[in-house]
């Protein structure tokens, strides 16, 4: 016992012997501190029962938390499980039920159901993860080895090795790291969804993924996060509900291999796609990509940029054609498959054992989900969906009014100045019975075309009347639609379709700068018959920005809408200048000085 | 991105709120990744991997790296850190250092480099110097993708005792141990430099596993490194400085003979008589001591156990023979022996072996 | 070595030079920091050398045998007369004897090893010397998570002179391993197991070991050397036990002697299952079905909770235990906590009961020749309807699980009577049976050299009838259409991994058959290999009523721990998706694979009944058994195997931890699987499981 105080005696002593330069002990109070306040975000996600499992971050109070997909990749519909147990610093478990999902990112969105309604989360700031350099310092936090017995992460400190990095996929496609973080922070099996901050306690990343070839499973000094900023590309996505597809050009790209920089080629180009419409051949250059120059880091700098788009999304491509520069919107297509697709869980897998599917769901949790193909969860798409309507109503409520619309004024038809007199009203067929709605288009007074856009056995050149606009009458149909019906006035596919750029159109005699047109959108996107159509509406406040309607779905450009200048029609907002455009062209350039919406 | 006025500890007492802990080394990094390159050549042989590192040594693109078969062919890459890439050919090797001299074939000038000479004048790190390690790690970076860095200290500086699978290491100096998982796929060849980027410690080396520990190590070869070579015929004294110089210059003479002289021989006569060698490791237990032999000389008995030879520990009945190989007639050898709950030491003069009389 | 001393002089150039944009200042300062204080705990860090000892200790279920390295490693003085304190894992491999060298001091010394704490797996050493510097333990309640930690050894450099090695940095988390532990991302491995984890200002945070939460032992952990995830037992608590340490008694585990409902650690409250007879528990009331609720007046939820604050305590601590029993609330304050080696025999009648039978009672399908049913005059044939105590009423029950459920509730050597209802004449006799004990007293198992075919009565879906006729439960649900039979290929949920089943062709869902999962060796994943095995054990199959599950390991070098779920995983399918006897499910494996039986057997009690491992010795001592939760062993090796040796220790070591283990040697047989007579033994092992 003895030696014990002395012990005791002598570390006093030593500890008080030549202290250390008080910035040291700065520096490490605030390393604590950063840690400090970022922990209680920090999720250890099991799998029901226990067993299993990996980690996440909660991301607001709400308790929408991101991890893996592998974390809670399982037997369920689209290749997840539905519920989940989730424990956090406090040492307390909470259910949480999969929201949206990633599979092609590794990325999975849960949300933690609260003991007590109302009962609100912490959670970690996003931080911009572009920001982030090789040498920068950075705090992994999470679960390894399931070695957080009492839901406490396992906190690690370590050195950014590289930014904007490439790993292929895992085989089918999915699992593909772009445009991500490599540390030397230690990861381990277990850390699989957790966080990666930065010095400042902000959320950069998600980490996913290590190098273990050397020692069967675990850290050797290299591993990787999904950059936060590429998952900020998906979160409407995800928020919304959505099995998420990445994104492709449709066309293929080569790294031209002589001697000295590398030059990106592009070598065949797809049949339908979007790019081919906007000019790409094979034997192009291409120069940047999303804003992203594309000469240096060859193929995986390539394969970064386009990693991080979601399917459907438009960016900015400039390219070289023989010596001449073009700069170009282009409409992005998916990478999986569609047998890919069900093989990965859109359909039950055929060879998946029927269970273990783990306990039934505890009821909290069964009320927030909803299984649908093409969906993670479709209760968050409801939801998000009809709060997106509940605000764009806010600025003018049509529902029912499906009376008589005109939308008369003037502008210029393919450069021509005219008057312009779109019609809208249910009409009794030639045989004098059956009623259906009639859309007719008159320039400078003189009715030209019409269209009944139900009908069957229609030529697609009928539906893309007037010639030139690709379908506006069809596109304005749907827009009545739209606003009076709402879900009613489409079939059964009327969905929220995440978060989406829109892009203003290019001012006449302008070079298109589009960091500047674009404008955060969210997406409603719907079918009705064989067309379906997107629906932008602005982020900031609902209002609707535009919509691209596809009469002629994948083989030929949409109707594009721009709709601008709202003003109140008693007491309801109506934009007042519309813009056609198709392709390449802009069809019309509409001042509207009558829009009626008549009820019934 | 800590502001310059941070740095004299003077005034970071004055502006004590803001400061922010752990500096970041984006801009060391940078620098450093500009002076060095991604090599990319034949792989699969004995799993060595077809992709490594190398630092540039002169403006006019001659590269210093670790000699490996994945030098040895003709379509040898090297990727600059400006996303270029050119032939190379090795232009020198010293498989006793273990290291290759290259040399970019197109005609380049002003490369940013390291002066291996001036780098090895400076002071060597030492157990605790913090340092940055940067390395082609499982080939993620090509063209102008830079290498990845990671942050480290010297653990250790000390002798290499290393093997490949069965294979020793070539080179058996002392080296710089590292806290960082270095040695990976692609590493070798790569550096590491003083945490300001300003001084290259040396060049990482290859995937080998600690023969005392049984663990991967993570080591890098110094600037200063120096070995004395003894072959039959003279000893030649090799160094990274002299290796790079006359290299550089065409004037290195590659003595191709790894066939180092096997150390020791036949060994002598001891008449120590040890336990029977039954279990594996069996403890060097003396079990007779021939009468008039060096062992009754040097005063060892039965039921000693022999613990070191010269200082050096023997774990078992197989290290000590080992050991004893090494040992010619009449080198003079201290034992230290464990006799009850002492260890004793006594000097030992090893004999030739008694001839038998007619 | 110059160099050492320029360091400074390096680190003031840093300083001075303002040019580059990045000096980092701040890190140069630190850097002075931490050679500081290194210098200040060196001359505390003392080298160890070993002689004698195995090479290999008993591999891991990471694949590869732990090889014990022939080089130095590291301790700590924490008393100035002469004690060192080091991880137990540098001495795994039972050196004949041990050195220590003291920097400063010329001659090496002799050390004793004096005790090991086997719950932190810490070893006391002890030399003759004085005066020696012992290091200050920094307060374990100012460890803070972020703390720079460095981690010091002296293994690297043969010189003990010379600077301990070093590794930088920083507590991960605090209270882990069941609250004995704190985490580092520092480096740790052997290469400084055993010594000082330091702060910034020289303090000893604590002495570094491998470890593992979800295993025990010496190498558990080893795996992990260097991946950032590193543990130290704090300094402080390392000084409380070093009066008992001193004493020369090794340190085990206090244990409170009850086994959890659930598996699941984090869900469901803590509800006790089992009480282990004559254990802290049992002897202060526990009872199954209360839910603990307060451990020394700390609120617990979940049985993880239970475990973290029963895990820092030794053999003979007290602790408070605060239960919920029904409605009422009851505390039993200072349980005397038992040691592990409290192992307890299962009571055993000797007899195996015929199967899937949905009459109450059991019909005695087999009696085991000298066993005590045998001694008390039960014959086959005969039905055994009611037990009971010496005194006291004789209860029905309602079959074999019933009756083991019972059974378990006693001790071996107890007198209970039975009342049987004879196969001829149908008359009744009650009989009085002195219940024996599994495994027999310190000695291996044996098998039944001939068992009855006639194993069941076919009636496995039909509901089980109440004794005394209560409302029958419903039938073990199983839905109407046929099952898949022949070898069926799947993937599991996640699709990480791919398995198969085989399902005797003529699988009939009344008979509940045995489930063998088999974990092949390293490589043995292929087509021919799965076809290899079912020719082996296809009759087998039919014959003997089992179904035959194979997953694949992902890694080409094996089976690594957490694929431990895709086994049972694996297993559960089955189990859902056949009419599995839950009493005889095994897990089986081959080398690699074998390691890994035993790791799943000991990981998943709620699941797997029998271990048969082949040419695999055991990584780690054995975890305490598990009432209510039965797990049996078949050892096999052939005698030129170079693992014999290890595995013949396995056998031992589980013996004294009371499991029941067959162990068979094949004669002139490496390493290889097992042949004719002992696969036939193995199965016959299989059908008799569920004995009782």
């Amino acid at each position: 016992m003895k030696s014990c105080i002395a012990i005791i005696l002598l570390g006093a002593a030593l500890a008080a012997a030549d202290d250390v330069h008080p910035d040291v002990l700065k520096a490490e109070a605030q390393r604590v501190a950063a840690i400090e306040k970022v922990r209680p975000a920090v999720v250890a996600v099991f799998a029901p029962g226990g067993q299993g499992g990996g980690s996440g971050v909660l991301i607001d109070a709400d308790g929408y938390a991101l991890t893996n997909w592998h974390v809670v990749a399982g037997p369920g519909p689209a290749g997840g499980r539905p519920y989940m147990q989730c424990g956090l610093s406090d040492g307390v478990l909470y259910d949480a039920v999969l929201v949206g999902l990633d599979k092609v990112g590794d990325v999975a969105l849960v949300k933690l159901l609260p003991k007590k309604d109302g009962d609100k989360f912490p959670f970690a700031k996003l931080g911009d993860s572009d920001k982030l350099r090789a040498g920068d310092w950075s705090m992994a936090m999470g679960n390894p080895f399931l070695l957080a017995t009492d839901f406490t992460p396992t906190v690690t400190f370590g050195m950014v090795s590289g930014v904007h990095r490439y790993q292929h996929p895992e085989g089918r496609g999915l699992l593909e790291y772009t445009d991500c973080i490599q540390v030397d922070t230690s990861i381990n099996p277990g850390n699989s969804g957790g966080p990666l901050f930065n010095m400042d306690g902000e959320l950069v990343g998600i980490n996913g993924r290590i190098m273990f070839e050397k020692r069967a499973r675990v850290n050797v000094g290299v591993g990787f996060a999904i950059s936060i900023n590429q998952i900020k590309n998906f979160l409407g996505h995800l928020r919304a509900g959505l099995d998420t597809d990445h994104a492709s050009t449709g066309f293929l790209v080569q790294e031209r291999s002589e001697e000295g920089a590398a030059r990106m080629m592009v070598t065949t180009v797809l049949e339908e796609c979007d790019a081919r419409r906007r000019g790409v051949e094979p034997g192009d250059d291409l120069l940047s990509f999303a804003g992203r120059p594309l000469q240096d880091n060859g193929v995986n700098g390539y394969k970064n940029v386009l990693g991080i788009y979601p399917r459907g999304w438009r960016v900015p491509l400039v390219f070289r054609h023989e010596n001449e520069r073009r700069e170009t919107l282009v409409r992005l297509m998916g990478v999986i498959r569609r047998d890919l697709d069900e093989e990965s869980g859109n359909k039950p897998q055929p060879n998946a054992p029927a269970v273990p599917q783990g306990p039934p769901p505890p009821p909290a949790v069964a009320k927030v989900y909803q299984a649908k193909p093409g969906f993670a969860n479709f209760y968050f798409n409801k939801a998000e969906r009809d709060r997106l309507l509940k605000t764009f109503r806010s600025h003018g409520d049509f529902s029912g009014r499906t009376g008589e619309w005109v939308i008369a004024g003037e502008g210029e038809v393919k450069g021509k100045k005219t008057t312009v007199k779109f019609v809208l009203r249910d009409e009794k067929g030639a045989d004098g019975k059956d009623v259906h709605t009639v859309a007719r288009f008159s320039l400078g007074g003189v009715e030209l075309y019409d269209l009944d856009p139900l009908k069957s056995g229609q030529t697609t050149t009928d539906l893309k009347n007037p010639p030139g606009s690709g379908g506006v009458l069809a596109a304005l149909f749907q827009y009545r639609q739209l606003l009076a019906l709402g879900d009613k006035g489409f079939g059964s596919d009327f969905h929220h379709g995440g978060w989406e750029p829109f892009y203003t159109p290019t001012p006449d005699g302008q070079k298109p700068d589009f960091v500047k047109q674009r404008v955060d959108a969210e997406v409603i996107a719907t079918r009705l018959g064989a067309v379906p159509a997107k629906w932008y509406f602005s982020r900031a406040d609902g209002t609707l920005l535009g919509a691209e309607v596809s009469v002629v779905e994948r083989e030929d450009d949409p109707c594009e809408l721009y709709f601008s200048d709202y003003k109140k029609v008693d007491g309801r907002l109506l934009p007042h200048t519309i813009e056609v455009r198709y392709g390449k062209e802009r069809y019309a350039l509409l001042k509207v000085n009558t829009f009626t919406a008549a009820a019934k | 991105m800590k502001p310059l006025r941070y740095i004299l500890p003077v005034v970071a007492l004055a502006l004590a709120a803001p400061a922010r802990a752990d500096d970041s080394f984006a801009s060391v990094a940078e620098e450093v990744n500009a002076k060095l390159v991604k090599i990319f050549g034949a792989g699969g042989y004995r799993g060595v991997p077809a992709y490594g590192a190398g630092v540039l040594v002169s403006r006019e693109g001659h590269v210093l790296t670790l000699a490996s078969q994945m030098l040895e062919t003709q379509d040898l890459r090297v990727h600059l850190p400006t996303g270029e890439r050119y032939f190379a050919r090795v232009v020198a090797a010293e498989p006793e250092l273990d290291l290759a001299l290259l040399q970019i074939r197109e005609k380049v000038d002003n490369l940013k480099y390291f002066d291996v000479a001036a780098e090895a004048a400076k002071p060597m790190a030492d157990p605790g110097t913090s340092v940055l390690a940067f390395g082609n790690l499982y080939n993620i970076a090509t063209r102008a993708e830079p290498m990845s860095v990671q942050r480290g200290v010297v653990a250790a500086y000390t002798k290499l005792r290393g093997r490949r699978g069965i294979f020793e290491a070539p080179y058996d100096g002392d080296v710089y141990f590292l806290d960082a998982i270095t040695n990976n796929p692609g590493a070798s060849g790569g550096v590491i430099t003083s945490r300001d980027g300003k001084q290259l410690f040396g060049l990482i080396g290859k995937e080998l596993k600690n023969t005392l520990s049984e663990t991967w190590i993570n080591y890098a070869l110094p600037v200063q490194a120096k070995l004395d070579v003894k072959t039959e015929k003279e000893t030649r004294t090799v160094s990274v400085v002299d290796f790079v110089a006359k290299g550089m210059r065409g004037e290195y003479k590659t003595v191709l003979n790894p066939k180092r002289e096997k150390k020791g021989g036949q060994g002598g006569y001891t008449g120590v008589v040890l336990v029977p060698n039954v279990v594996e490791r069996t403890p060097p237990f003396v079990e007779e001591v021939l009468p008039r032999s060096p062992g009754a000389k040097a005063g060892l008995r039965p039921d000693d156990l022999i613990v070191y030879v010269d200082g050096q520990q023997v774990v078992s009945i197989k290290d000590y023979k080992d050991l004893m190989d090494r040992y010619p007639p009449g080198t003079d050898l201290k034992l230290e022996v464990r006799r009850g709950d002492r260890l004793t030491t006594l000097s030992m003069k090893v004999e030739d072996l008694p001839r038998k009389k007619p | 070595m110059t160099c050492r001393t320029l360091a400074p002089v390096l680190a003031l150039l840093c300083l001075a030079r303002p040019t580059s944009a990045q000096a980092p200042g701040l890190d140069a300062l630190q850097q002075q920091a931490i050679k500081a204080a290194v210098r200040k705990v060196a001359p505390s860090v003392v080298q160890i050398e070993t002689s004698g000892g195995r090479d290999v200790i008993v591999s891991g279920p990471q694949g590869a045998p732990v090889r014990k390295a022939a080089g130095p490693t590291t301790g700590l003085i924490v008393s100035a007369d002469g004690y060192v304190i080091s991880s137990s894992y540098n001495f795994a491999n039972k050196p004949t004897s041990i050195f220590v060298a003291v920097p400063g001091h010329k001659e090496r010394y002799v050390a004793k090893a004096v005790a090991t704490d086997t719950t932190r797996m810490l070893t006391l050493l002890k030399i003759d010397a004085t005066g020696l510097p012992v290091p200050g333990a920094a307060p374990k309640k100012d460890i803070k998570i972020g703390y720079t930690a460095a981690a010091l050894g002296r293994t690297l450099d043969p010189n003990p002179a010379s600077p301990p090695s070093v590794s930088v940095g920083i507590v991960s988390a605090l209270e882990r391993i069941w609250g004995k532990a704190l985490q580092t991302d520092a480096k740790i491995s052997p290469a400084n197991y055993g010594g000082p984890l330091v702060d910034i200002q020289g303090r000893v945070l604590g002495v570094t070991i491998p470890a593992d939460p979800q295993s025990e032992g010496a190498t558990a952990g080893i795996e992990y050397y260097d991946t950032g995830i590193g543990f130290a037992i704090p300094l402080e608590d390392i000084n409380a036990a070093l009066p008992r340490l001193k004493k020369g008694k090794d340190l085990g585990r206090g244990l409170l002697g009850i086994t959890a409902q659930s598996a699941d650690l984090y869900g469901p409250p803590s509800t006790v299952a089992n009480v282990a007879p004559d254990s802290a528990a049992a002897k202060a009331g526990l009872k199954p079905g209360d839910v603990i609720i307060e451990i020394d007046g700390k609120p617990v939820r979940m049985h993880a909770q239970v475990m973290h604050a029963l895990g820092t305590k030794y053999e003979g601590d007290k602790v408070t235990v605060k239960v919920r029993r029904g409605k009422e609330e009851k505390t039993f304050p200072d349980l005397v906590l038992g040691g592990v080696l409290s192992a307890f025999g299962q009571p055993v009648l000797g007899i195996l009961p015929l199967r899937d039978d949905p009459e109450p009672g059991v019909g005695v399908r087999f009696v085991y020749p000298k066993g005590p049913a045998d001694v008390a005059g039960v014959k086959e044939g005969d039905r055994i309807t009611k037990v009971g105590g010496m005194t006291g009423p004789l209860q029905p029950f309602s079959g074999r699980d019933h009756l083991a459920g019972l059974l378990g509730a006693t001790t071996p050597g107890n007198k209970i009577k039975v009342e049987v209802l004879r196969k001829d004449g149908k008359k009744t006799e009650t009989l009085e049976v002195t219940l024996g004990e599994l495994p027999p007293k310190g000695s291996a198992d044996d098998i039944p050299d001939k068992l009855p075919d006639e194993s069941t009565v076919k009636k496995a879906l039909e509901p089980r009838k109440q004794p005394g006729g209560g409302a029958p439960p419903p039938a073990a649900k199983k839905d109407d259409k046929k099952a898949d039979t022949g070898l069926i290929n799947r993937k599991t949920a996640s699709g990480s991994h791919a398995y198969w089943l085989y399902v005797p062709r003529d699988y009939d869902p009344n008979i509940s058959y045995a489930l063998v999962v088999w974990l092949h060796p390293v490589g043995k994943n292929k087509e021919k290999d799965i076809d290899d095995f079912l020719d082996a054990w296809i009759s087998y199959c039919r014959e003997n009523h089992i179904i035959l599950a194979g997953p694949l390991a992902e890694s080409p070098t094996g089976w690594v721990p957490s694929e431990s779920d895709v086994v049972v995983e694996v297993a559960r399918d089955a189990l859902a998706n056949y009419t599995v006897d839950r009493r005889r499910v095994v897990v089986h494996g081959m080398g690699v694979g074998g390691q890994m039986a035993l790791y799943v057997g000991f990981h998943n009690r709620d699941v797997v009944r029998g271990v048969a491992a082949t040419g695999a010795a055991m990584a780690n001592q054995p975890k305490e058994k598990v009432i209510g939760q039965p797990l049996a062993f078949f050892l096999h090796a052939g005698d030129k195997d170079p693992l014999a040796k290890a595995v013949a220790e396995s056998k031992d070591r589980l013996i004294e931890h009371k499991y029941p283990v067959v162990y068979r040697e094949t004669p002139a047989a490496g390493h290889q699987y097992l042949d004719d007579k002992a696969l036939d033994e193995l199965v016959r092992w299989i059908d008799s499981l569920d004995r009782l």
